[in-house]
């Protein structure tokens, strides 16, 4: 039962539409947001933040791997042998 | 004469009230001798109050979220599941599923599709080691992002009012009850 790569984007799309929505709904109520573009504009910079700080972690953690891991398969891998 | 007005000696905590329940230790005033269904009543009273605080939670968290989570923050708890609990039994079932059932649903090999043979074989195993490694892993992650979350939201919407553990707390339930929306939604992936 494999699927499409297309099927696996558009979930992963449509969900994380839902969650973003879901999000931004949570905290105009917990924040007790007014204005509801305001809300929309804060929670997609704090989702913006949290993610660029995930994505520099993430990117040490690929320079360690790299560092660590087994760099003939890699050099290999990305050069084709060559 | 009935209990109110008795002197209670509690046999749990040595405090001597009066009422239904010690108000030090919650111990109850009456207990009688255990008997056998005793162990059968206890257990499914443990179990009923697990359920009712997980479902009140799930409601609160599906049709007011904040509100909800605001009123926990401010100190109306009682009736909440516990948030560490919430993300662990959430983070639990997403790490079983996804670990379970990714091979069957998604191909890593058509993401390889153009890379020659050779090249494919030397990479192939790393990410599969990779994507496993994150799965398996998977409750850290939303752990870490929870404390992330709860920094920014409360630095950037928070105006002074919310600190960084009542941020977080806020994000136990909000990411836990995403994820729980995601999961709702994997089943999609079959159609």
């Amino acid at each position: 039962m494999k699927n499409s790569i297309i099927g696996f984007y558009a979930q992963s799309l449509i969900s994380s539409l839902i969650s973003m929505v879901y999000m931004i709904w949570a905290y105009k109520q917990f924040f007790e947001e007014e204005n509801t573009w305001s809300a929309i504009g804060k929670t997609l910079l704090a989702i913006l933040a949290a993610g660029v700080v995930i994505a520099v972690v993430s990117g040490f953690g690929g320079f360690f791997i790299s560092l660590f891991g087994d760099k003939a398969a890699l050099i290999n891998a990305v050069t084709g042998g060559k | 004469m009935s209990h109110s007005h008795d002197l209670i000696h509690c046999k749990n905590c040595q405090n001597e009230y009066h009422g239904h329940y010690c108000p030090n230790c919650g111990q109850k005033a009456t207990t009688k001798r255990l008997v056998f269904n005793d162990i059968f009543s206890e257990l499914l009273n443990a179990f009923t109050y697990f359920n009712r605080g997980l479902l009140y939670t799930l409601k609160m968290m599906s049709t007011r979220p904040g509100h909800s989570v605001r009123e926990y923050v401010q100190g109306k708890r009682v009736n909440h599941f516990h948030p560490v609990n919430y993300l662990l039994l959430i983070g639990g079932v997403a790490t079983w599923i996804y670990l379970h059932y990714w091979d069957d649903l998604f191909n890593m090999d058509i993401m390889f599709q153009n890379m020659k043979t050779k090249e494919q074989k030397a990479i192939m195993p790393f990410v599969k080691k990779a994507v496993h490694f994150a799965f398996e892993n998977y409750t850290y992650q939303l752990m870490f992002s929870i404390l992330l979350y709860g920094f920014f939201s409360v630095k950037i919407l928070g105006k002074e009012r919310y600190n960084w553990v009542e941020g977080i707390v806020l994000h136990l339930f909000v990411l836990s009850h995403s994820e729980l929306i995601k999961l709702l939604l994997f089943p999609f992936l079959f159609f």
